[in-house]
């Protein structure tokens, strides 16, 4: 009797950290939601779903939430290629200073400083614009290519590969001795495998496996990106999160609850995502 | 006995937790008594050792240095009182209205920086103190008389905010690269054709006043946008304007795919080289900007002879305000004679005094008029002419929407 109350009794630290963590975010998506709803909030004069009808019928907020899916995913696959090629080639080097030393100091830069040395490195009057004038390769500044306030995204991308993969290097690299991957590729190498076939069927599949959560979770951080997005995006389209930000602070306060309609959707919609992409894994696993 | 029951220690633990918590909390203070139902000694008394949170735009250097550099120590000196800068400008109604849905009842705001739209937002949430002008010892030397002070984009101020500076938005444009700028409209967009990539305007406050001013261009009177918000009228000249804007865009900088998120940006564009123009509303900020080396020193300010618009930024109390007093005090003194006549320097901010100069007492009208000249812009007396009205902010509203939906989302 005493071991199944012990059982059944959450510890109360363990309650402190959820209601801390996953209550203020329950807390933020139900005030977000009533105050969409017209329920709460100043500017708002009832139960009313025309502020969701207005975000759902609104193009600006889907185009904004493709570019950032689009933006994420992108970054994270040249992250985790870029990531991976150093942790296969420069493997010995990841061991002892400099390299070794040197891969941490990018993780330091806040995203604002990151943005602007994007912008004095990238701009059209920029760093590497002044070099390709100096070297005669353009005439003048708007011929640079542009890689910063551009509509594809490319100066948000690179700050954010140039921030996020020596993260992934180190990760990548703990995984490798962890998970004995050196050995188990010297292993399928002695039994006849190709470099490329070590490479597909055991380092890929070992290293994905543990660098998937934390891969996930550093998507969600960038699918929500702002500092960087705002300081050198285009004004459209926008990311998501500059996106909700706008219509918060737009002039017009009758029109601040699309963008907590908009904050409410997209969890929403992660939080879908997030579930059937863990119910897809786990089908995956037992189907093994 | 308690070691039997596995929650009981930690419960123990947070219990005490939670009544230190609980028990370290002060009973709120004494509301502030209401200035003005005080007399002037009082108020200046009130102020006394007073830290004075200012919120403003810091968007510029000048500006900055005018504030800590003479306003500050002037009020420590005189008052003991501490100016603490916030950032801040088109957001302060949206942190105001933040903090009355919070339930606060003191605002983390006591000094905003304000005009147009904010003053009009911030009067529909009854978030301004007052009327509190008529109190101020200066306040007699303001020209009310003149109407782009009285009115504040076509609102009556009411007391309810004081002006602080005057100012006459104008393109700058470098004359080394661009000796014969254009003057009109028409004449800009054939500049812009004939160099494509080397002009673009803000999609913000600057901007989009830019695009007001236009209007002024394609309307049959110079009254045509005064009085409340016209639905007909806004149509029209919207129509024209982004026309023009259609006309011009592929000509523009980056092909008009995309715009300079601020006028902050587009200063820094056209310091880079990357553009020929700029624009601002500070009338006198091109010779400040030359002065700090940050504009080319053949940088020139001039007006589009359709017009372009002409108005006054406030200063306003935020009615949760701990420190109105204190905020009554500041305000006076950025209204007195010295500190108008410090920031109408060219080489210190240069913005436009809203005193009425031929009223102050002597020596100041002769040192007015002692200023030097600005460099690089025409003489105020001159833009006289040019100088439009701030259309209604129901206006602004509008074409911030429109200009997202019909331009930038194109």
């Amino acid at each position: 009797m005493k071991s199944s109350v012990a059982r059944w009794t959450p510890d109360p630290w363990i309650a402190v950290f959820v209601v801390a963590t996953g209550g203020a975010v329950l807390l933020a998506l139900g005030f977000s939601a009533l105050y969409g709803l017209g329920l709460i909030g100043t500017p708002s004069r009832g139960l009313t779903l025309a502020h969701w009808q207005a975000v759902l019928t609104d193009r600006g907020f889907w185009i904004a939430l493709g570019f950032s899916l689009g933006l994420t995913v992108a970054t994270l696959t040249l992250c985790m290629v870029s990531a991976l090629a150093v942790v296969l080639l420069l493997a010995e080097q990841l061991r002892r200073p400099p390299l070794g030393t040197l891969i941490y100091l990018p993780l330091a830069v806040p995203g604002v400083v990151a943005a602007l040395v994007s912008y004095q490195v990238l701009g059209d009057g920029g760093l590497l614009a002044r070099i390709t004038h100096a070297l005669g390769w353009i005439s003048q500044p708007s011929e640079f290519p542009s890689l910063v306030f551009d509509r594809h995204g490319v100066g948000i991308l690179l700050t954010h590969w140039a921030m996020v993969t020596p993260f992934f290097v180190i990760l990548l690299d703990r995984l490798m001795h962890h998970e004995r991957i050196p050995a188990f590729r010297q292993l399928a190498r002695a039994l006849g495998a190709t470099e490329w076939a070590a490479l597909r069927r055991v380092i890929l599949p070992l290293l994905s496996r543990g660098a998937l959560p934390l891969c996930t979770v550093y998507g969600v951080v960038l699918l929500a990106a702002f500092e960087v997005p705002l300081l050198i995006g285009a004004r459209f389209p926008n990311m998501i999160s500059v996106e909700i930000h706008e219509r918060i602070g737009q002039f017009d306060l009758a029109l601040r609850p699309q963008g907590f309609v908009m904050a409410t959707l997209y969890l929403v919609i992660l939080s879908v995502a997030w579930w059937l992409g863990g119910r897809w894994l786990a089908a995956r696993g037992a189907g093994r | 006995m308690l070691s039997h029951v596995p929650c009981c220690g930690h419960g123990l633990v947070l219990g005490i937790a939670l009544l230190a918590v609980g028990g370290c909390s002060r009973s709120p203070p004494p509301p502030p008594a209401d200035p003005l139902a005080m007399a002037w000694p009082a108020i200046e008394q009130a102020a006394r050792g007073q830290i004075l949170r200012f919120v403003m735009w810091t968007g510029d250097p000048a500006i900055n240095r005018y504030i800590g550099d003479f306003i500050k120590p002037r009020l420590k000196a005189r008052y003991d009182l501490d100016l603490a800068v916030v950032p801040g400008q088109a957001d302060i109604p949206n942190q105001v209205l933040a903090e009355i849905e919070a339930g606060l009842k003191v605002s983390s705001m006591d000094l905003v920086w304000i005009n147009g739209e904010t003053f009009h937002k911030l009067r529909q949430m009854k978030a301004l103190f007052g009327p509190f002008t008529s109190k101020l010892p200066n306040n007699p030397y303001v020209d009310w008389a003149n109407p782009i002070i009285a009115r504040d984009f076509q609102q009556p101020v009411e007391g309810f905010e004081a002006p602080w500076g005057t100012t006459q938005l104008l393109l700058i444009a470098d004359s080394a690269r661009v000796p014969d700028p254009p003057r009109t409209p028409d004449a800009l967009a054939q500049w812009i054709h004939a160099r494509p990539g080397r002009f673009t305007f803000d999609s913000a406050f600057t901007g989009l006043s830019f695009l007001k001013s236009l209007m002024y261009a394609y309307s049959d009177s110079p009254g045509v946008l005064a009085g409340p918000f016209d639905e007909a009228v806004y149509q029209g000249l919207k129509t024209q304007v982004f026309d023009w804007v259609r006309g011009v865009r592929a000509d523009l900088w980056r092909s008009g795919q995309t715009f300079p998120k601020d006028v902050a940006q587009l200063h820094q564009l056209f310091a880079n080289g990357e553009v020929d123009f700029t624009m601002s509303f500070n009338d006198g900020e091109v010779d400040n900007k030359v002065a700090i080396g940050l504009f080319p020193d053949t940088a020139r300010a001039y007006p589009l002879i359709t017009g372009m618009l002409a108005n006054t930024h406030y200063l306003g109390i935020i009615a949760r305000s701990s420190q109105k007093a204190a905020a009554m005090v500041v305000i006076n003194e950025l209204i007195s004679p010295e500190a108008q006549f410090e920031k109408l320097k060219p080489e210190v901010w240069g913005d436009g005094t809203v005193l009425e100069v031929a009223r102050l007492p002597e020596p100041w009208p002769s040192r007015f008029a002692q200023i030097p000249g600005r460099k690089r812009a025409p003489p105020r007396s001159a833009l006289r002419e040019v100088a439009r009205q701030e259309p209604s902010p129901e206006l602004m509203m509008r074409l911030v929407q429109d200009f997202r939906d019909e331009i930038i989302r194109r």
